[in-house]
C-alpha cells in the first residue's frame, strides 16, 4: 500500500467517527454527512498520491466533505441563499488549520440511541455512524437480511433528520434513561461477537464495541454505569487470550493466560463506580465477572456472593440471561441442583425453546443431579442451537460423557 | 410467517453423510437440528430429497424436454428442505445459520407466498 492510501486508511480508522460526528452534528443529517465523508475519502485517495499527504489529513477531509455538503444543498435549489455562499470554501482555500476537532461523538451516540429511534437499530446505527462499518458487514454481524438492515438504517437516519433530533447531551432529567440506552446498545454490539465462528471477525467486532464503551467512560467519568460497562467489557476481554483452539469453560481456564493489567484496570473502574453508591446492571454484571475471575485465581469461586449479586441484578433487570445464570449460581452455592432446575423451569418455555444458554445450563444441572440421560438430551438440544465450532465440540464432548454415564455399568 | 429452508451441499458431503462410520456425527447433528426445530414448535414439515434423482421437465413451444439431474448450474446439490413457521425473516435466518449444512454447504431461506387453496 502506498503512503497516500495508508494515510487515508489511518484517517479512516482513527478519525472517521470524529469527522462524521462533527459533520452530522453541524448538519443535523447523518445520511448526508456519511455521503459527503465517503466522497471526501474517495477524493483523498485520488489526490494524495499526486499532491502528497496534507499536514492535517483530518482537516483536509473535513473541508472536502463540507464542500460536498454545500454542493448538495446548492443542488437542492438553495443556491441563492447568501449565507451559504459565504460559508462556501474556496476551491483553493489556504491549508485548513490543524486545530483538533472538538469531539462530539458522544452526542452522536446519544442521537443513535434516541428514544424516537427503534431500540432494535440503536447498536447497528452506532457501528455504522461512529465506527464506519458498512451495512453488509453489520447485516452479517446481526444475522439480518442485508436489504432489511440497509432499510432499517436509512429509516433511522431519515427519522433523525426529519424529526430534527437534538444533537446535544441530554439534560439532567432525561439523562439516566438516555445514558442507559446508549450503554445497552454498546453492550448489544459487544455481545454480537459471541456467536461468530471466525476469530478475526469476532475480535474486531468486540474491539469496536470496547472502543465505544471506553469512549463513553472517558467522556463521562462521573457516571458509574458507564464505568461499569467499561469494566465489564475489560473483564470479558481480559480472558480473551484464554480462547484457544478448544473451548474452555471459565473454571477450566488457566488464570495465567489472562490479561492481568486489564483485570486491574477493570477493578479500579469498578471501585471508582462503587464510590457513587448507585449500583446498576452493568456494575453488577462486572462485579459478578470480577468475582468469577478472582475465584479462579484464589481457587475458590464465591458462589454465595455471586448468587447475591444476581439477586440484586434481577431486582433491577430481570433478563432471561440473568435468570439462567442465577439458577446456576444458586445450584452451586447451596449446593442443590434441584433448586437451580426449579428456577430454570420457571422461565417461560417459549422464551427458551431456542435459547442455547438455557439448555446448556439445564444440562449442566441435570448432570450435577446425576440425571445423565436427561442431561445428554439437554446437551444435544444446546448443541443444535450453537454455531460456534469450539463450543459445539465442547458440548459434543459433554453429550458423549453424559451418554456414557447414563448407560448401566457392566 | 412460513419459510422454506432448502439445504444445498457439495456431493462429497452427501458421501460422508451416507457413510456408516463417517456419517455418524453429521447425521446426529442433523437429527438434533430437526429435533430442536420440532422442540421449538416451528417445524411444519421436512424431508430429504434424492440429491441425484431429480428430473427436469420443460415444455417450450409445445415441445417437451426431459432431463435428468444433477443439474450443472451449481456444484451444490439440493438434498432436503424444511418448512418452518416463525415470527420473522430474522428468526428464519437464525435457524438457517444453525443448520449443520450451513457449515459445509449453503442453506437458502425462501419466504412462502401463500396461494389460494385449489378447489376440490
Amino acid at each position: 500500500m502506498n503512503d497516500a492510501a495508508a494515510a487515508a486508511e489511518a484517517a479512516a480508522r482513527g478519525s472517521y467517527g470524529r469527522l462524521l460526528a462533527w459533520l452530522a452534528w453541524q448538519w443535523r443529517d447523518v445520511a448526508a454527512a456519511e455521503d459527503a465523508l465517503a466522497d471526501a475519502f474517495a477524493a483523498a485517495l485520488e489526490r494524495w498520491p499526486r499532491d502528497g499527504v496534507p499536514d492535517a489529513p483530518d482537516a483536509w477531509l473535513l473541508t472536502a466533505a463540507r464542500r460536498r455538503l454545500l454542493m448538495a444543498v446548492r443542488r437542492q435549489r438553495l443556491a441563492d441563499d447568501p449565507t451559504l455562499t459565504v460559508l462556501w470554501p474556496g476551491e483553493h482555500a489556504a491549508a485548513p488549520d490543524a486545530a483538533p476537532l472538538p469531539d462530539v461523538r458522544l452526542r452522536l451516540l446519544f442521537v443513535c440511541a434516541h428514544p424516537a429511534i427503534d431500540a432494535g437499530v440503536h447498536s447497528a446505527l452506532m457501528l455504522q455512524t461512529v465506527l464506519g462499518l458498512d451495512a453488509a458487514r453489520i447485516a452479517s454481524a446481526f444475522l439480518v437480511k442485508p436489504e432489511a438492515m440497509t432499510k432499517r438504517l436509512v429509516r433511522a437516519k431519515a427519522k433523525i433528520r426529519d424529526a430534527g433530533l437534538r444533537f446535544e447531551e441530554p439534560g439532567p432529567d432525561e439523562r439516566p434513561e438516555r445514558l442507559a440506552s446508549v450503554l445497552e446498545a454498546i453492550y448489544g454490539a459487544y455481545t454480537l461477537h459471541w456467536g461468530l465462528a471466525d476469530d478475526a471477525d469476532s475480535g474486531e467486532l468486540a474491539g469496536e464495541a470496547r472502543f465505544l464503551a471506553e469512549l463513553v467512560a472517558s467522556q463521562l467519568p462521573g457516571e458509574p454505569e458507564a464505568l461499569g460497562l467499561a469494566a465489564l467489557l475489560w473483564l470479558c476481554e481480559a480472558r480473551r487470550p484464554a480462547r484457544r483452539a478448544v473451548f474452555q469453560p471459565l473454571h477450566e481456564q488457566d488464570p495465567r493466560d489472562w490479561d492481568a493489567a486489564l483485570i486491574g484496570q477493570a477493578n479500579a473502574a469498578l471501585g471508582a463506580a462503587a464510590a457513587h453508591c448507585a449500583p446498576g446492571p452493568f456494575q453488577l454484571e462486572a462485579a459478578i465477572q470480577a468475582a468469577h475471575t478472582q475465584g479462579r485465581i484464589d481457587g475458590r469461586v464465591p458462589w454465595d456472593g455471586i448468587t447475591r449479586l444476581y439477586e440484586r441484578l434481577l431486582e433491577i433487570a430481570p433478563t432471561v440471561g440473568a435468570r439462567i445464570a442465577h439458577a446456576v449460581a444458586l445450584a452451586h452455592a447451596q449446593p442443590d441442583p434441584a433448586a437451580g432446575l426449579r428456577l430454570l423451569d420457571a422461565v417461560e418455555a417459549e422464551r427458551v425453546a431456542a435459547h442455547q444458554p438455557w439448555w446448556a445450563a439445564r444440562a449442566h444441572l441435570l448432570a450435577m443431579a446425576g440425571a445423565h440421560a436427561d442431561a445428554a438430551a439437554a446437551y444435544g438440544r444446546a448443541l443444535a442451537l450453537t454455531v460456534e465450532p469450539r463450543l459445539r465440540a465442547w458440548l459434543m464432548g459433554r453429550l458423549r460423557a453424559e451418554e456414557a454415564a447414563s448407560r448401566p455399568a457392566g | 410467517m412460513e419459510f422454506v429452508l432448502t439445504f444445498h451441499q457439495p456431493a462429497e458431503v452427501f458421501e460422508v453423510n451416507d457413510d456408516p462410520v463417517r456419517g455418524i456425527e453429521p447425521m446426529q447433528a442433523w437429527k438434533l437440528y430437526m429435533e430442536a426445530m420440532a422442540g421449538a414448535g416451528i417445524l411444519r414439515g421436512a424431508n430429504r430429497l434424492e440429491q441425484f434423482g431429480g428430473t427436469a421437465v420443460r415444455v417450450r413451444g409445445g415441445k417437451r424436454q426431459v432431463q435428468d439431474g444433477p443439474f450443472a448450474e451449481t456444484k451444490d446439490l439440493l438434498g432436503g428442505y424444511a418448512v418452518i413457521d416463525v415470527a420473522s425473516i430474522d428468526e428464519a435466518l437464525k435457524w438457517a445459520e444453525r443448520c449443520p449444512g450451513s457449515a459445509v454447504g449453503v442453506t437458502m431461506v425462501w419466504p412462502v407466498r401463500p396461494m389460494p387453496k385449489p378447489a376440490q
